[in-house]
């Protein structure tokens, strides 16, 4: 053994790796051989059978019959409180009333938390957000779901981008300041 | 004791015939593979695989919900997990061990079959054996990540880790050893040059040992039938012709001079049936310094016979101050490539930060006054060339030429700038780890109401509601203190390089402060401009808008 004519010093066995002293030992699951041993590959074979069967959809729009809009002012929306008017009506452009709508503003970066609220009826078919909080300047998609007492559901996703601060004022009529959200700080409701 | 004497680096100008010798001392302190629970598993034969399936589950669910999920990035997995989760704990493993992400780099998976069906027996193209091959991808990767809203296209997202499967997988398929990783992946490349300021690197425990192994197991990979010392190919591989390697014999030499083997010469393949690879970045272990090229992919490791290769800690940042010739890397000082790496991901750092701040759209807009330019991806363009290449090489072209000057060393501004870039390295990597950790400790809770949706969606809702409440995981006011902190952390340890590299090529005294001065300078300016960075509103806009 030609090993043994060149031992690790301090070692008498020429393979020290047989020697050397562990609390524990993982199991050898394969034969010794770069390359072999099958439950690497069915471990292999089993993540991508099970994540390739998972996907989904990207949701449905809800039911065809309904049709809803969504207006925001001030427009551009700017960072702080906005105004939020959902309109929902029928196909024959019949308001539709009792309906519950909510509303879901992510931003097109993840990681932000989205912001949340619930309209409020106002008139037969018209419903309001009086203060929904865009929290950073940047592009938002607002999600609006609407579920009626009969259980259809209308779904909307309304692209906006929201600027720093309303074009020509320095506070909004409110008294909020334009806030202006760094990189030195997250954005939570 | 012997001394090899026979160049065994591949890959960089060698001064031909100079014995390769340890200078760098090595610390003696924590050893990964001895720290209980953790050694056994990384000692494991299979622990590179295990992290790698997880990894590979991941970029599967990535892929799958990227291209068939809700298009929107916070509802898609593709939007979570890559740009909030991976890019934050990449950060943060550089920051307290090293290279863990290319140890768990599930695009290496294909690497096994790639080869075993390509049979892989090119050679990588000599005049690609640099880096600037990756600071072209690079440069690309980072504007493609602007110009097309990367972190906000899901379906983009996923089409970005196909691409690199099959990128990985046709490059191994053709090339021998690890090309794809050593000369091609821009991922790897920025964990190569952020680890050079990592705590712990892969290293041999006792050189002493290493000086007498006659079988180089750790490079050439562990065989049934070990033979003595056998000259390599072309690469350090040991399947290259042997003519082809410089100025060496086909005979094999015991310590006493004598041809070991009394058949004749005999080829590596010939000695058995490989138990267990080497190196294939060919970097080895006796004379590997550092974290360049290294991804921890622990075949070194499992290869020496006398378990002489650990996990060592050590002193962060000090390989680059220190510029001994380094295994398959050669000398940071004669490497203009690495060095432009280097420095290039250093104002990458700075530039990928300005890009979601509100200021670059006005800017965007000013120039597409001024240059009559309405598209936004050629505007990016040259905002993107100015800021990773013209201005630094404008300011790195200054600062060496003042160093220089300064220090009466009479090196050219090249040679300059080769030797001092990678004092920048800390403070660029103290960028992208505020940058990086600031998306994962403003969303990172975010993970658990999605994952609770996605398995609704899939018909499994036993983790009940999503709380789409769940974000941040530090308090806000935590955040811009521990970026600066980062930040501030990585402006020193660059004074504190660039200063002993001054000291290294003039000396100590007067004449290193003046060769310090304009790198000193030079951070400093990159320091200030993170602060500015971090201070200023944040504007993330994305495809949504166009």
């Amino acid at each position: 053994m030609r090993r043994s004519q060149n031992p690790a010093p301090g070692s008498a066995c020429p393979d020290a790796r047989q020697n050397s002293p562990r609390a524990f030992h993982f199991p050898s699951l394969s034969p010794s051989r770069p390359g072999s041993g099958s439950w690497p590959r069915m471990a292999l074979l089993v993540v991508v059978l099970l994540v390739a069967g998972s996907c989904r959809g990207e949701g449905g729009s809800g039911d065809p019959g309904l049709e809803m809009d969504l207006a925001i002012s001030p427009t551009p929306p700017a960072v702080g409180p906005a105004h939020l008017l959902i309109t929902l009506q029928d196909t024959g452009s019949h308001p539709l009333e009792e309906a519950r709508i909510t509303v879901e503003g992510n931003m097109s970066h993840a990681g932000m938390v989205p912001v949340l609220d619930t309209a409020q009826a106002r008139e037969p078919g018209k419903y309001v957000v009086e203060d929904f909080d865009f929290t950073m300047a940047g592009d938002w998609v607002l999600t609006v779901e609407a579920t009626l007492p009969d259980g259809r559901q209308a779904r909307l996703e309304h692209a906006t981008r929201v600027v720093s601060s309303p074009p020509g004022l320095m506070e909004d009529t409110a008294g909020h300041g334009a806030a202006h959200d760094t990189m030195g700080q997250g954005s939570t409701p | 004791m012997g001394r090899l004497t026979t160049p065994w680096v591949r890959g960089a100008p060698l001064d031909r015939g100079e014995p390769l010798s340890r200078s760098v001392p090595k610390a003696r302190g924590v050893d990964l593979l001895r720290v209980p629970v953790l050694g056994p598993f990384l000692r494991w034969k299979h622990a590179r695989t295990t992290l790698q399936l997880v990894l590979l589950a991941a970029a599967a669910v990535v892929i799958m919900d990227g291209l068939f999920g809700p298009q929107l990035a916070p509802k898609n997995m593709a939007g979570v997990l890559p740009w909030v989760h991976w890019r934050g704990f990449v950060a943060l493993a550089l920051l307290v061990a090293g290279n863990l992400f290319c140890m768990a780099c599930p695009f290496m998976l294909t690497r096994r079959p790639a080869k075993a069906l390509f049979r892989a027996h090119g050679h990588w193209p000599r005049a690609l054996r640099t880096k600037w091959l990756a600071v072209g991808l690079l440069l690309l990767f980072f504007w493609a990540y602007e110009a097309f809203d990367l972190w906000a296209s899901p379906w983009l997202t996923a089409w970005l880790a196909i691409t690199y499967f099959v990128a990985a997988f046709v490059i191994d398929a053709f090339f021998r050893g690890a090309a794809f990783c050593k000369y091609v992946c821009p991922i790897g490349h920025f964990h190569f040059v952020n680890s050079l300021a990592s705590p712990v690197e892969v290293a041999v425990r006792e050189p002493e040992i290493c000086a007498q192994c006659r079988t180089r197991d750790c490079i050439v990979g562990r065989y049934e039938e070990p033979r003595a010392l056998v000259p390599l190919g072309v690469g350090g591989n040991p399947e290259a012709p042997a003519s082809e390697a410089s100025g060496t014999s086909d005979t094999l030499e015991t310590k006493s001079g004598e041809a070991s083997d009394p058949d004749g010469p005999r080829r590596p393949r010939e000695r058995g049936k490989l138990l267990q690879r080497g190196c294939e970045l060919w970097l080895y272990q006796e004379t590997k310094v550092g974290n360049m090229d290294c991804t921890f992919c622990m075949e070194c490791i499992q290869a020496c016979p006398y378990d002489n290769v650990g996990i060592l800690g050590r002193s962060p940042a000090r390989e680059l101050w220190e510029d001994p010739l380094r295994a398959g890397v050669g000398r940071f000082g004669q490497r203009p490539d690495l060095a432009a790496l280097a420095l290039f991901l250093t104002f990458a750092a700075f530039m990928n930060a300005f890009g979601m701040v509100t200021p670059v759209y006005a800017l965007e807009a000013w120039m597409g006054r001024v240059l009559g330019i309405a598209s936004e991806p050629v505007i990016l363009a040259i905002l993107f060339l100015a800021g990773t290449v013209v201005i630094p090489s404008a300011l790195v072209g200054l600062a060496a030429w003042a160093s220089s000057r300064l220090s009466g060393s009479g090196t050219s501004v090249v040679r300059e700038a080769t030797l001092y870039g990678y004092a920048l390295v800390p403070v660029g990597f103290g960028m992208w780890v505020a940058h990086y950790l600031f998306h994962f400790l403003v969303g990172g809770l975010a993970v658990i109401p999605l994952t609770q949706e996605y398995l609704a969606d899939l018909g499994l809702p036993f983790l009940g509601s999503p709380q789409w409440t769940l974000g941040p995981v530090l308090p806000d006011a935590w955040l811009l203190p521990l970026e600066l902190l980062f930040l501030e952390l990585g402006l020193l340890v660059s004074l504190v390089v660039a200063y002993r590299i001054a000291v290294r090529e003039v000396g100590a005294g007067p004449r290193a402060f003046r060769a310090f001065l304009p790198w000193g300078l030079l951070a400093l300016l990159l320091s200030g401009a993170g602060i500015w960075l971090l201070m200023q509103p944040m504007e993330m806009r994305g495809t949504v808008m166009g």
